[in-house]
């Protein structure tokens, strides 16, 4: 038999005291856990892709001072995103006024980092300041794995006809394959990596590109397709091919590595609960990755030697024309301006007008307008037009000449320049009238002037020559005409307000409003409220009371003498509703008291003291009440009550 | 000689006067000073002096219409004024702009009609938004009035209506039942409209230059369309989002354009 002692209980009291030491610890540790906590969202991951875990802060405001810069990877902080938000929150409505309240906030710090290396990453344990605060977090292990490739799956991208180099504003062309085959089911592509289509110095063709959709860089974008079966390595695959033209727009070393991800069936299938009733047949997948080939273009910058000071930027084969659109006979001062043609094949992000302000031949005699000069390419893409403005310096200035424009050819690999056709002008002096004349070329019969005799005209006077007549004919102002449009309005016109005032609604509101009123005002207009309306009213209501409270008991079987004081009770009751009175008593005296107040006929105060008499022999007197009587009663007592009313 | 309060009024009233009256007269120089630039404008034989004659007579009217904006007030004629500054500046599109402010503000006026018209047409390639012809003929009032015209209007069917209600309880009779109906139904209806308007506006951008309507706000997102919309082109504005507007383009797709690149009007 055990000898059971107070110390063969220890095992409990150790139990009890480790419990207290556990609650005395634990319970902080608890709280501490509740103001941080790390979380890893993504552990695991195959190479290329990034992971991902969150450190969520639950603070007090937003003011409090978070330090995670402790949080390092090889020496380097990771960059994290912040989310945050009200950690639990209500809104109520005192006294009409809104009132938002909360109790703490939620900082959610999310770190990615780039899964690029197969193996284990780990993050040492860190230390996170939270105000004054400081929490420590163990070390944090990651698992990066191979990407699952497959030879049934063959990604290629490769640019069509390559060069070993190329300039800015070159387009190349580049083709994607994806190659596949033997996968069950309908296999997805998940997405499609193109650095290419992110790197800014490669614009890709909209137009180039139509018709068809595919998931690329996680954004659709539209790319032609082609599917077809094509032999790859002594295998036939499955093929889609789309092609993608881009323009170069800058010059440098572009290496690119290409990717592809591709969601497959494993051919296994799972049950899991329907969302209603049943199970959910689900094909199991799984990803497989495609890496192409690197692709690299290389991009060299425009020869540096022996550019011409006319070289603007333009890439490719052109033609420049120049053609005055506003008058050519002007005075000093005047504006002049001249629409610039450049026509040919190239890239027209990289033309711009000709640097005609740093053409000394130009600059000597015309102000070139500073205004930025802005081109429109037509709608065929074949010619970029520009407006510069001119103002002439001197009235010696016989003509604007010829403008240069240089582009870079890619054929030759050379820098060629193309000039304009000299502009003949005529300048007038500033203080002189405008006398405007055109240097069109006048008709051939006019190439030899003569005198014409005219006999109308005084002695000694001639006609004028026909180059005169033709020079005054040509006196008009050269200036693009007008269309006709309807002329502006006067002033007076334009003052009044024509914007909407809703405030005029109110003279709407009046007449609806009165009709309101009006039909409030008739609707008591016709109502009669005279002394003797509403003692009827009362009369009605008040024998509608006592008939409610005698009905029940004339119509059972119960005690006649309880119904004797009923009706004696609701016949006390009418009348002092009836009458609107106060009767200590129901005697003759009272009723006649009343009557002279009430003008009560003498005729039916008779008939109710008989009524009230016959009332109280049966409700106090020693006879017995048989039931027809008790029922006569109630008739004869509503009958006389009635006419009363 | 005491001076006493009349007289101080008196001279208050005269001193308010002379001012209103070189307020008044100062106002109506301007614009004066802005037809006849506006004249002189269209008679000039220079390119130059054409364009600095149009390019006062537009700041004038752009004064006037800005002072206007700032007291809540706007007129449909000067916005016309505007516009025929812009169109002879070569403008078009700022044309555009603000013959349709004008007619929107009057919606029966010939001269912006007709000038609207024929900016219009001077456009190239330009897309418009489509309009639903069965139900801008069907609801005449609310596409064809503008709002004041509708609001007075409404003004005169409540008056009609109030009258006739108040025939009605003084003395019912058939005719004026009807009248009371037809009346309140009117009223109902233009309440609708001008409500509609007033909580759910319409709001319609002008491209200021042509544009490729594009799928983010970004100039990295594709266009939608192989071709960039024209200069002038209208579209319907659904949002603003950082810098950029959200539009939406006939068929029903939306997108993305400079903000910049358009002028936003309210219907």
């Amino acid at each position: 038999m055990t000898n059971r002692t107070f110390f063969s209980h220890k095992p409990v009291w150790v139990y009890a005291a480790l419990l207290q030491v556990f609650l005395l610890l634990g319970l902080p540790c608890f709280a501490l856990a509740g103001a941080v906590e790390v979380e890893i969202l993504k552990g695991e991951a195959i190479v290329g892709e990034d992971l991902a875990f969150a450190i969520k802060f639950e603070v007090d405001s937003d003011d409090e001072l978070i330090d995670v810069s402790q949080v390092q990877y090889n020496g380097a902080p990771i960059p994290y995103e912040i989310n945050s938000r009200s950690s639990s929150s209500f809104t109520m409505i005192i006294n009409g006024k809104t009132v938002q309240s909360s109790n703490g906030l939620l900082k959610n710090y999310i770190f990615t980092l780039p899964g690029d290396q197969v193996g284990t990453l780990e993050i040492p344990a860190f230390t996170i300041a939270v105000g004054d605060k400081k929490y420590k977090a163990k070390a944090l292990s990651f698992t990066v794995s191979e990407k699952p490739t497959s030879d049934d799956l063959q990604f290629l991208v490769q640019v069509k006809n390559p060069q070993a180099y190329y300039y800015p504003s070159q387009i190349i062309d580049l083709e994607c394959k994806i190659l596949y085959r033997n996968f069950k089911g309908s296999p997805a592509i998940e997405n499609i990596t193109l650095p290419i289509l992110k790197n800014l110095s490669f614009d890709l063709l909209a137009e180039e590109n139509p018709d068809f959709e595919l998931l690329i860089n996680a954004q659709r974008q539209l790319i032609k397709q082609q599917q077809a079966t094509e032999m790859f390595k002594g295998k036939r695959y499955n093929s889609l091919t789309f092609h993608l033209k881009f323009r170069i727009m800058n010059h440098g070393e572009f290496n690119f590595e290409n990717s592809l991800k591709m969601v497959v069936e494993t051919g296994r299938t799972y049950r899991q609960p329907s969302l209603f009733f049943g199970y959910d047949v689900t094909r199991e997948t799984k990803p497989v990755f495609a890496d192409s080939t690197p692709l690299q273009i290389v991009v060299h910058e425009l020869p540096q030697e022996n550019v011409p000071p006319s070289f603007n930027g333009a890439i490719g084969s052109f033609k420049i024309k120049v053609t005055p659109s506003s008058d050519t006979a002007i005075r000093v001062g005047d504006p002049i301006t001249l629409l610039v043609d450049i026509s040919g094949r190239g890239t027209w992000e990289f033309v711009k007008s000709p640097p005609i302000d740093r053409e000394p031949k130009i600059t000597d005699y015309f102000i070139v307008s500073n205004e930025p000069v802005v081109g429109e390419v037509n709608e065929d893409k074949t010619m970029k037009s520009f407006s510069v403005r001119l103002r002439v310096k001197s009235k010696t200035v016989k003509e604007i000449p010829a403008i240069p424009f240089t582009y870079f050819n890619l054929a030759s690999r050379k820098y060629v320049t193309v000039h304009s056709e000299p502009i003949p002008i005529q300048v007038f002096d500033a203080t002189a009238p405008a006398k405007i004349t055109d240097f069109g070329t006048a008709p051939a019969e006019s190439q030899e002037p003569q005198e014409l005799f005219n006999p109308n005209a005084p002695d000694g006077t001639t006609t004028p020559r026909a180059a005169d007549i033709y020079q005054e004919q040509q006196l008009k102002p050269q200036l693009p005409p007008l269309i006709q449009i309807s002329d502006n309005v006067a002033s007076d016109e334009t003052k009044m307000n024509h914007a909407p005032v809703y405030g005029q609604l109110t003279f709407a509101l009046l007449p609806v409003a009165g009709v309101f009123l009006f039909y409030l005002f008739t609707l008591f207009k016709g109502r009669d409220i005279s002394a003797e309306k509403s003692a009827n009213s009362r009369a009605k209501k008040a024998y509608k009371t006592f008939e409610a409270g005698i009905e029940p008991l004339s119509s059972s079987d119960s005690n006649l003498s309880l119904l004797c004081a009923e009706l004696g009770r609701g016949i006390h009751q009418f009348l002092e509703e009836r009458y609107k009175c106060t009767l200590p008593y129901l005697n003759k005296e009272t009723l006649l008291a009343v009557s002279n107040e009430k003008k009560i006929d003498a005729d039916m105060i008779e008939k109710l003291m008989d009524l009230i008499e016959k009332v109280d022999q049966h409700r106090y007197g020693s006879s017995a009440l048989k039931q027809e009587e008790a029922l006569r009663l109630v008739e004869e007592a509503k009958e006389v009550l009635k006419k009363c009313g | 000689m005491r001076l006493t309060i009349q007289h101080f009024t008196v001279l208050i009233a005269v001193l308010l006067f002379i001012f209103v009256l070189n307020l008044t007269s100062q106002a109506r120089a301007e614009a004066v000073d802005a037809l006849s630039s506006y004249h002189q404008g269209l008679a000039a034989k220079t390119i130059g002096e054409r364009e600095q004659a149009l390019e006062k007579a537009l700041q004038l009217y752009l004064v006037q219409y800005n002072k206007m904006k700032e007291n809540g007030k706007q007129n449909g004629l000067l916005n016309y004024n505007i516009g025929n500054c812009y169109f002879n500046l070569g403008q078009n599109e700022e044309a555009i702009f603000y013959y349709r402010l004008g007619s929107k503000l009057l919606p029966k006026s010939d001269k912006i009609q007709a000038n609207l018209a024929i900016a219009l047409a001077k456009r190239k390639n330009a897309v418009d938004l489509e309009s639903n012809a069965l139900l801008e003929n069907t609801l005449i009032f609310h596409y064809k009035l503008s709002t004041n015209q509708r609001i007075h209007i409404l003004i005169f069917f409540a008056l009609l209506a109030a009258t006739s209600i108040a025939w009605l309880i003084i003395k019912p009779n058939i005719t004026i039942r009807y009248t009371a109906i037809l009346t309140s139904l009117a009223l109902l209806c233009l309440s609708l409209s001008i409500g509609l308007e007033y909580y759910n506006p319409k709001h319609v951008g002008i491209l200021m230059q042509s544009a490729d309507v594009r799928r983010g706000a970004g100039s990295e997102f594709a266009p939608i369309t192989p071709r960039p919309f024209a200069g002038g082109s209208s579209l319907e504005v659904l949002s603003l989002m950082d810098e950029w507007y959200q539009v939406r383009i006939n068929d029903g797709r939306k997108g993305f354009v400079p903000q910049k690149s358009i002028k936003v009007l309210t219907l």
